[in-house]
């Protein structure tokens, strides 16, 4: 690869990136997800589970443009340990609950098969496998299966880790860790504590591979912000109420 | 006009003869008709109505069963007649294979009335009592004015008589109902395999859709029966969430719910043993369903864009895809049980664990009657949710103030921001006693992380320290 050709690809993530800032728009961060793709989601720490659940449905509600399903399929063990995806929220967060089936799993061997199974059959536009212990079971040649099925259906595959995965060799695309962020507050009257808002993660790009050459090498050093607010039709005209990448949309709301 | 056809074991002729209790009698028997009964303590009974002929007459029937068990090991006896009572009784007590079809009361009377009273299937007090008094035969008791042998032995041995002689009816109830089509193959060679009985099943599948098509008619429920060549019966159910006519779709969720019993028993899934004998493939449960519009006229022939846009811009699936939606939610459910996969549909109720009810997404129907979630957005909820709260250790500077810091899962969190209290309490008509008002707080710690808790009972109304717990967590 020439120097020429990383810079170039490095500009086209950059490109890509500042128009979704400029852009504003949801779907903006499905780079090539029409044509099916998988991304890992880990969290930075052990208590960051939440956050990079939170990122991924994002991920999931922004593949949601096309239609199909959403499913998300877990097992039994990360159902009772991490909570239940809870529906009033999962709708409040922006995900269509008409077209969102949850899948319940005995173990990992159950949940990679469903995850194909739900990825092949053109049926979804977004598939979340959530496994504990994922370094274990989302091996190279698992996840290289999971990224066939996502490109013969056309879908968004999403492995979720409920922990901070180390020494990932996996077939993914992309690999976001996230980690929890303050995120954009209201002042309180009376010089009490602020009322949180919106969600805010910080987000590293750990991965993005060049497969079709519409990526280029992250900088995985540098972690951005992201905001997420509701695309909901009475919520749209808040210009606010988007995925957005960068600093700078904080200092605004705040 | 029906006819029974009893089958009684009178022994092992063999030691090392496989258990056959009555109900695997029964279920063994199905391989001859769909209503067989068992009939305890040692035997079985059989509606044969028109199936006879399928096996080269009533004869011919009774004499394979009896040949068949033989080989199992056992001796046993098979009767017909055209009442239960009258085949139970020959099974038992007679000579005879058979009375006539349409048999008169005379000659019920000559083939039943030699036989001992026991043949009415009375308990043996009441048969030992009746021969004490000289009723030994069953021509005995016909003859004898009724009255006063009901009033000493029970009304219960004329009700028998009658039935015998068939002046009052007397159903069966067999283990299972008749399915509504049936399909089955016979194999001369037991088959093993477990590709094999698949490539059958599909086989079946293939045979099944015809006569679903004849009769414009899609499956619901599906059953398997595999029978076994030691008499042993497995059975295997399936279940679509829409009426199914594709072959193809039928053998597909066979495959998986045999793959999903290999798995559970880490063995052979089909436990084939001396292999299968006899395949049958039945719908169980049928729902209309019109004649299939192939692809002319949908892909080809109609505009491609106009319908596809808006599609695309109301979020309908495509008809083509909703069936490939049904098809996934079907497969997921062969293999992990229709109960694992769910959709959530929200609840009226003020308590938030009530609020989403998870229902298994093969009962949803499309434009069903469940609420929907079109509804606008009321407060923040958190996107997971603990099964049961998880207490938690909170720090506030006023007993009914919101928490500065508090410990969860033996972490220690510093409250950045915070929202509340969004008070909710259980609904008043609901009889639970012990539900204490809930303060709910938003709380964001200052690593970034965000939680759902609440504080259970109003201080010093309802709780004299009230306790705090978590109960979710946001984005």
């Amino acid at each position: 690869m020439s120097q020429g050709g990383s810079s170039e690809r490095v500009g086209f993530l950059r490109a890509a990136i500042a128009r979704i800032e400029a852009q504003n728009t949801a779907g903006a961060l499905a780079l090539s997800a029409a044509q099916g793709r998988l991304c890992e989601v880990t969290p930075a720490t052990a208590s960051d589970g939440a956050a990079a659940c939170g990122f991924a449905l994002s991920l999931a509600i922004a593949a949601a443009a096309r239609p199909g399903l959403i499913v998300w399929v877990m097992e039994d063990f990360v159902f009772h340990e991490n909570g239940a995806p809870y529906g009033p929220g999962l709708h409040h967060h922006g995900l269509p609950m008409e077209r969102f089936v949850l899948v319940r799993t005995e173990g990992p061997r159950q949940t990679l098969w469903a995850l194909e199974e739900a990825l092949k059959s053109r049926a979804c536009a977004a598939a979340i496998g959530e496994l504990r212990d994922g370094a274990r079971h989302f091996d190279l040649s698992a996840t290289r299966r999971l990224t066939l099925a996502a490109r013969a259906g056309r879908s968004e595959g999403l492995l979720l880790h409920t922990r901070p995965a180390q020494g990932l060799s996996t077939a993914a695309q992309l690999r976001f860790e996230v980690c929890g962020q303050p995120g954009p507050t209201l002042a309180s009257a009376g010089g009490r504590r602020p009322i949180p808002t919106q969600p805010a993660w910080g987000v590293r790009v750990l991965k993005a591979r060049a497969a079709d050459g519409q990526y280029g090498r992250p900088d995985a050093e540098r972690r951005r912000e992201m905001i997420w607010g509701r695309t909901l039709p009475q919520q749209k005209g808040q210009a606010d109420d988007a995925l957005s990448l960068g600093s700078d949309r904080r200092q605004k709301l705040a | 006009m029906t006819r029974y056809l009893s089958v009684r074991i009178a022994g092992k002729s063999s030691p090392d003869a496989p258990v056959l209790t009555p109900a695997r009698l029964a279920d063994w028997c199905r391989r001859f008709t769909p209503l067989a009964a068992p009939d305890a303590p040692d035997g079985a009974m059989l509606d044969i109505t028109g199936a006879a002929h399928l096996f080269g007459g009533e004869n011919a029937l009774a004499a394979e069963i009896e040949a068949r068990l033989a080989k199992l090991g056992y001796e046993a006896r098979a009767a017909l007649a055209d009442t239960p009572e009258a085949a139970w009784a020959l099974a038992r007590h007679g000579d005879a294979r058979a009375i006539p079809e349409g048999a008169d009361e005379k000659a019920l009377r000559r083939h039943l009335g030699a036989l001992p009273v026991a043949a009415l299937r009375l308990d043996a007090q009441t048969a030992y009592a009746l021969s004490q008094t000289g009723l030994k035969r069953i021509d005995d008791l016909i003859l004898r004015p009724r009255a006063p042998i009901a009033a000493r032995f029970g009304a219960e041995v004329f009700a028998r008589l009658d039935g015998l002689l068939g002046r009052i009816r007397s159903p069966i109830t067999p283990r299972f109902e008749a399915p509504v089509y049936l399909v089955e193959r016979r194999f001369a060679d037991p088959i093993a395999r477990r590709e094999d009985v698949e490539g059958a099943l599909a086989m079946l599948a293939g045979d099944l859709t015809r006569l679903l098509e004849r009769h414009g008619e899609g499956a619901r429920q599906l059953e398997a029966t595999l029978f076994r060549a030691d008499g042993a019966v497995r059975r295997i159910a399936a279940a679509s969430s829409r009426p199914l006519r594709e072959a193809g779709a039928i053998a597909r969720l066979f495959h998986e719910r045999i793959k999903a019993a290999g798995e559970a028993r880490d063995e052979d899934p089909l436990d084939s043993g001396y292999g299968f004998d006899l395949l049958r493939l039945a719908a169980l449960e049928v729902e209309r369903l019109g004649a299939r519009q192939d692809a002319l006229g949908s892909a080809d022939f109609a505009p491609p864009t106009a319908p596809r846009s808006r599609r695309a811009a109301t979020h309908e699936p495509a008809p083509e895809m909703a069936e490939d939606l049904t098809d996934l939610v079907d497969r997921l459910g062969a293999r992990l049980g229709l109960r694992r996969v769910m959709r959530l549909v929200p609840q009226d109720a003020h308590l938030p664990e009530f609020a989403v009810l998870a229902m298994p997404a093969a009962q949803l129907r499309s434009g069903g009657r469940e609420a929907s979630w079109s509804g606008e957005i009321a407060l923040p909820r958190p996107i997971r949710m603990f099964e049961r709260p998880e207490p938690v250790e909170a720090m506030a500077e006023a007993p009914d103030g919101p928490p500065l810091r508090f410990r969860w899962r033996r972490v220690l969190h510093e409250v950045a921001a915070i929202e509340g209290p969004e008070r909710i309490s259980s609904e008043w008509w609901r009889q639970d006693a012990h539900a204490l008002t809930r303060d709910y707080f938003r709380v964001e710690d200052r690593k970034g992380h965000r939680f759902w808790m609440y504080r259970e009972g109003l201080y010093g109304v309802e709780a004299p320290r009230p306790r705090w717990f978590m109960q979710g967590l946001f984005a």
